[in-house]
């Protein structure tokens, strides 16, 4: 582990406040996993690099956030899922390879993550704390670095 | 999840959950739901396929007032569970998951489109579910109420019959 990756994983696991940010894709996620679960805290994550449209997008998601299997696989549902996230804890969303669908579905992409970010909101106003972090080898503008 | 519908929002879908509640299997005449609803103007008039004033006039045949112009769904047709969760809604809780009325952000435009925070969201109870299901009311502020079944996928505007 690079001591980038540290310096980033030791700021996330000191606590940061909810929201979305965007940090490198190491360390790799079962480490990554291991390292959330050290503190407690609950962690969902995936790739979704292989997402290339809308579908197979709110699939990824689906899959990752543990939505039930006859959920709905709109952006409507997708808001559901992530708001029945188990409250009254801390968790961590992690998205890796995020890069893909950032190019291959742009609009597709912007939605999710606004979906994402309004939700991380929403739980900040009730006391629960959400964070999402978004992992990619490319650059990705509009939310902070870990 | 507190409320947070103004005193104005809550009269409306009160008044409009009660007329649809008291009248299951009777139909709310446009003159009864103008009354009780007091539906205000703005920028979408609800659409109804008489004015009142031809409806006084000739007391023709009852009609609903619609607000989409999406596929309707009688209250008569819904699951018992629907009413249940009617019945919370009209009371102002208390809901018995967090995500109750909570902001439907109407991501998929399948409603009309209306600003943020216009549409709430409200479970409704599907036995044998291990979870919370498909099946929800959005209730808009102008007392309008869609369900669904689906999941979001699909809605229909709940009436009290006579319109379809």
């Amino acid at each position: 582990m690079s001591m980038a990756t540290n310096k980033w994983l030791e700021r996330l696991l000191a606590g940061v406040d909810p929201g979305i940010y965007v940090a490198p894709p190491e360390p790799d996620r079962f480490s990554l996993d291991d390292a959330i679960a050290e503190r407690g805290w609950r962690c969902h994550g995936g790739s979704v690099g292989s997402a290339g449209d809308k579908a197979t997008l709110l699939e990824a998601l689906g899959e990752i956030l543990d939505a039930p299997t006859d959920w709905g696989r709109n952006w409507d549902a997708l808001v559901d899922v992530a708001r029945s996230l188990p409250p009254g804890e801390r968790t961590i969303v992690v998205l890796d390879d995020v890069g893909g669908p950032a190019k291959s579905c742009p609009n597709d992409w912007a939605t999710a993550v606004d979906i994402l970010a309004t939700t991380t909101e929403e739980a900040a106003a009730t006391g629960d704390h959400l964070v999402v972090i978004l992992r990619s080898s490319d650059p990705h503008s509009g939310y902070l670095a870990l | 999840m507190a409320s947070r519908f103004s005193f104005r929002r809550l009269a409306l879908i009160a008044a409009a959950l009660a007329a649809l509640l008291t009248s299951c299997s009777t139909t709310l005449t446009l003159n009864e739901a103008a009354t009780t609803t007091r539906i205000a103007p703005t920028t979408t008039e609800p659409t109804t396929t008489q004015t009142p004033a031809t409806v006084a006039r000739t007391e023709a045949p009852p009609t609903t007032i619609r607000f989409s112009e999406l596929p309707t769904v009688s209250i008569d047709e819904l699951p018992p569970e629907a009413l249940d969760t009617l019945i919370l809604i009209r009371n102002g809780g208390p809901y018995p998951y967090r995500q109750d009325d909570g902001v439907f952000q109407n991501r998929e435009g399948i409603l009309p489109d209306h600003p943020r925070g216009h549409y709430r969201e409200y479970t409704i109870e599907t036995p044998g579910s291990p979870d919370r299901g498909a099946r929800r009311f959005v209730v808009g502020e102008r007392g309008e109420i869609y369900y669904t079944d689906d999941h979001y996928s699909s809605f229909r505007e709940v009436t009290s019959g006579g319109d379809r």
